[in-house]
């Protein structure tokens, strides 16, 4: 059985105002803040009189675009995930940063570049990856994320402890790793600074499919919306669909951690924000959700430029501080 | 009467002379925390920071501890072999109290910029001189080297090493008189920072009159560099510390963009010892730097 | 003799037992008679035993015990098993002001700390209490505010820390907390606070107790719930924030060791807080204890090892906690 919900014409043109919000972001961060002094103008030129000897036309070709792109990206995989999250829990509190994935990538990469005598670590992916996959399966695991019965308060509680843990460790290999302290710390608090083609070729395969996995389990988060028990009676897998979203937001965020490090909260913003936008089918929540997020990276990405120029303020901070102001009100709306 | 007046004239005369000699005996250090009076020339010295461990070899004098975070190579091989063996205490952030008062040092010398909480506690084991190590420059750092040399009454024969090495800092900046700019930045996987002229290094090559691509200002001693920064920033000579084995410059020497920069054409591009230029910080460390900049600039 | 009394006593004998331990151990080894000779006449080792590790190990102690206290206070306001002055923002309001004086101020006098820290501290608490006045969430949601209210001020203290690249070191360690290079000079700030507010949380437990009863009983028995709340979340702060000014935010003891205690003695408030107390006492001292002497001479921050210790057992109990 599908529920279909009526699109109305004020759903799109909300949406319709979240895409020009995203895409004037995205324009602007092509050429904003640039030592180069480049405007928009040549951003026109490319596209009309492209000349590959040109240092503006390059330094935006091969600098800013994978960066916008993998901004944009990571914040449409944030949304996402944080959207199936909540989606999964019904709790509008869930959200990525909860799984421990961005602590438990921070944490192992911290961890990793201990190796400091240059004795081979593992390369930085690498370790970035593991770290947000253990992160992430610990809480899922400990949280209860197997049970049938839904329980997002032990989820939570599950998730602050291994955070407490894993933020603990990441300063202890701080401390340790002393002189490079200063260039770990900026990683560790997200950073889309150093983002290149290469980069965006990581991410973009992996993020496809992990998006085609989310859409996938729309229909059951739909009839999941209902309740657990008429989920159940409609002829729904729960446990199976847990599986499934997890995997798809342990993917979608590791992913995301990997590449820019831990960009927090904005999972838990996109998902409201779309919610307020554009009504309950998860079919339409999602891409809505995950443009809520693409864009709130790209303007953040913007601000953590802009705030104390040439410098840049790591993104996740920006984020952050956007972040926790709106969880705490969250909080505090919802009386249970 | 004339008896009693000349008696009492030799009296105040040899209270006089020993109170002279008295003052000739004792040194006095003004240092970051007050002043500093030592009777005799300490022989038991315990420092916390890895300049202060240059100026004790420039003045020939073997430390019986140093803080070296456990791994005696973080001693850069000049200085290292310029001083006989040594105890760890510990790491420079928390070394261990315990073992700096196991040693039973008359002189501890620590980092007034990192060890401040515990000041008290080091002068209850030993006489302490405060001094800065983090954050220092090249010519602060010359300064806080002759505080040591004066503490260990060891003046005389540190004026005349850093004669030797001013004659050499001069000789140099005579043959490099370049107009090329010059940078030293240190990389690991997460990024590129550029030591300013603030720096450590960045003062050493400041000193030498080579000329930094930054634009002076902003006071800060690293700046977190992006490839675009780097593009712009442009160096004619560009001097890297590593401290991972795969770094961002890897990455960036695939750019396309990576060809507009000076230091691809020309082997411009050079690998130092992040050790020398970064953390070690000294008299011995700056002529060592000098000198591998000399080995590359001067034909 | 009680079975409360004889886990009163066990967890006495062994925080006797684990304080000779700390006293006999650590990067210099020391003969036991030297140390006891040292103990009494001073003499060679003074400094290591008189000036180190003794007042290192009432440091501990005290701070155990003073964030354990502020724990169940915390708890028994709140009603919710996550509410503790970590996690409620107490810690890192007090963290983010000392951070920030550190920052600022490299070279200030370390006895500023304190005050910023206390200031910081009920600036976070007092934002906490408008909010429950204002909209009156339910317990679990007042909690997930505090937590979220510690996020934002930890993103803070990471921006200071991005601004200020060369002091990250010193501000780290103070986030992590630790024990390192505190003297007796630390006691003072320390003991006049918790000589009064240990006693007095004493009194407001019985109270809590009667609180427990419903609010309509405890107010026949003449206890004025509002004022009690406002007593003891301020009693929580106070201790809470002292602690932090000392040693850093040191992680998960105010939120384990009254979770333990309540495992121990059952839920009484009265029987909760000496077991709390010496809960936290313990798992302080054997975090620095084990600091001191996992790779001598390196010193760990203690901090790392409560959270080390800590977290797994938090896991632990989310695992066998049926209430849900």
């Amino acid at each position: 059985m599908n529920i279909t919900y009526p699109v109305r014409k004020k759903q799109q043109l909300n949406t319709l105002l979240l895409i020009t919000a995203l895409l004037s972001g995205f324009i602007i961060s092509l050429y904003t803040q640039s030592e180069f002094l480049l405007q928009v103008n040549d951003i026109w030129q490319i596209l009309t009189a492209y000349d590959s000897s040109d240092i503006k036309q390059q330094v935006i070709l091969s600098l800013r675009l994978p960066r916008s792109l993998t901004a944009c990206l990571i914040g449409f995989n944030l949304g996402a995930a944080g959207l199936l999250m909540q989606g999964l829990t019904r709790n509008p509190l869930a959200s990525p940063t909860l799984f421990a994935v961005s602590s438990g990538a921070a944490c192992v990469t911290a961890l990793n570049s201990l190796t400091f005598a240059m004795v081979s670590g593992l390369p930085s992916e690498a370790a970035a990856f593991i770290g947000a996959l253990t992160g992430g399966l610990l809480v899922f695991l400990l949280g209860g994320g197997l049970n049938t019965q839904n329980n997002s308060l032990r989820l939570i509680l599950a998730g602050i402890a291994v955070n407490g843990l894993l933020t603990s460790l990441t300063r202890a290999a701080l401390i340790i790793a002393d002189d490079t302290a200063y260039s770990l710390l900026h990683w560790l608090s997200g950073s889309l600074s150093d983002i290149d083609w290469l980069r965006w070729t990581q991410l973009w395969p992996l993020s496809l499919a992990a998006l085609l996995l989310a859409v996938s389990t729309c229909r059951g988060l739909n009839l999941n919306a209902l309740g657990e028990q008429t989920a159940f009676s409609l002829g729904i897998n729960v446990t199976w669909l847990r599986i499934r979203v997890c995997l798809a937001v342990l993917l979608l965020t590791s992913i995301s951690v990997t590449i820019a490090g831990p960009i927090v909260f904005v999972g838990l913003i996109a998902p409201h924000l779309a919610r307020a936008l554009c009504g309950r089918s998860h079919f339409i929540l999602l891409p809505v959700s995950g443009l809520s997020g693409a864009a709130l990276v790209c303007w953040a990405d913007l601000l953590s430029r802009s705030i104390v120029p040439p410098a840049e303020t790591p993104v996740g901070i920006i984020t952050a501080l956007i972040g926790t102001p709106f969880f705490i009100y969250l909080v505090v709306q919802g009386k249970s | 009467m004339t008896q009693r007046s000349a008696l009492l004239f030799f009296t105040l005369l040899t209270v006089q002379l020993s109170v002279f000699n008295l003052k000739a005996q004792a040194a006095v250090i003004n240092h970051d925390n007050g002043t500093l009076r030592l009777q005799n020339p300490p022989s038991r010295i315990v420092v916390l920071a890895f300049s202060f461990v240059d100026a004790l070899a420039v003045a020939g004098i073997s430390p019986v501890g140093i803080a070296d975070d456990g791994d005696k190579n973080r001693i850069i091989t000049s200085v290292r072999n310029q001083i006989g063996s040594w105890q760890s205490v510990g790491s420079r952030y928390q070394p261990s109290l315990e073992a700096v008062a196991a040693l039973k040092p008359d002189l501890i010398i620590a980092d007034s910029g990192r060890h401040q909480s515990i000041y008290q506690d080091l002068t209850r084991i030993a006489p302490t001189l405060m001094l800065k190590n983090r954050g220092v420059t090249y010519q602060e750092n010359l300064q806080v080297m002759l505080k040591i040399a004066a503490a260990l009454d060891k003046t005389e024969q540190v004026k005349k090493r850093l004669q030797q090495h001013q004659d050499l800092m001069r000789d140099l900046k005579k043959q490099f008189n370049s107009q090329a700019t010059f940078q030293f930045a240190v990389i690991s996987d997460k990024g590129m920072w550029l030591h300013s002229p603030e720096s450590y290094a960045g003062s050493v090559i400041a000193e030498l009159g080579l000329k930094s691509p930054l634009k002076t200002g902003g006071g800060e001693a690293y700046l977190a560099a992006g490839f675009e920064q780097l593009l712009k920033t442009n160096p004619d000579w560009l001097f890297v510390g590593q401290y991972t084995r795969q770094t961002v410059l890897d990455k960036w020497q695939k750019n396309p963009l990576w060809k507009i920069l000076t230091v691809s054409k020309s082997p411009q591009l050079v690998y130092v010892s992040a050790n020398v230029w970064s953390l070690a910080g000294g008299m011995l460390a700056a002529e060592q730097i000098a000198l591998e900049l000399a080995s590359h600039i001067l034909p | 003799m009680s079975r409360y009394n004889r886990i009163l006593a066990g967890g006495f004998s062994l925080l006797l037992f684990l304080s000779l331990i700390s006293l006999f151990s650590g990067a210099q080894s020391l003969t036991v008679k030297t140390v006891i000779s040292t103990l009494i006449n001073g003499g060679d080792a003074d400094f290591i035993i008189n000036q180190y590790r003794l007042p290192r190990i009432f440091i501990a102690v005290l701070t155990g015990i003073g964030l354990a206290v502020s724990g169940v206070l915390t708890q028994g306001i709140i009603r919710n098993p996550l509410a503790s002055p970590d996690l409620m923002g107490i810690s890192g309001g007090a963290g983010l002001s000392a951070c920030t004086v550190l920052l600022i101020r490299p070279d200030i006098n370390i006895s500023w700390l304190p005050p910023a820290a206390l200031l910081g501290g009920f600036s976070a608490a007092l934002f906490i209490w408008l909010l429950n006045r204002w909209h009156n969430p339910s317990p679990a949601r007042l909690a997930l505010a505090g937590i979220a209210v510690s996020a934002f001020l930890t993103s803070c203290i990471n921006f200071l820390l991005v601004l200020h690249p060369v002091e990250v070191n010193s501000a780290m360690i103070w986030l992590t907390g630790s024990l390192w290079g505190r003297s007796w000079d630390y006691i003072w700030p320390l003991l006049p606070w918790l000589i009064i507010l240990v006693p007095f949380s004493f009194y407001l437990a019985w109270s809590l107790d009667l609180c427990a009863l419903g609010d309509e009983t405890a107010g026949a028995l003449g206890v004025n719930t509002q004022r009690l709340q406002i007593m003891a979340l301020a009693s929580a702060v106070a201790l809470a924030s002292v602690c932090v000014a000392v040693c850093g935010t040191i992680s998960f003891v105010g939120l384990l060791a009254p979770h333990l205690a309540r495992l121990l003695v059952g839920s009484r408030h009265k029987l909760i807080l000496p077991a709390a107390a010496l809960t936290g006492a313990l798992l302080v001292l054997s975090a620095d204890t084990l600091a001191r002497n996992l790779a001598p001479p390196l010193e760990l921050p203690a901090g790392v090892l409560t959270a080390v210790l800590g977290a797994p057992y938090f896991i632990f109990l989310l695992h066998r906690y049926k209430g849900w």
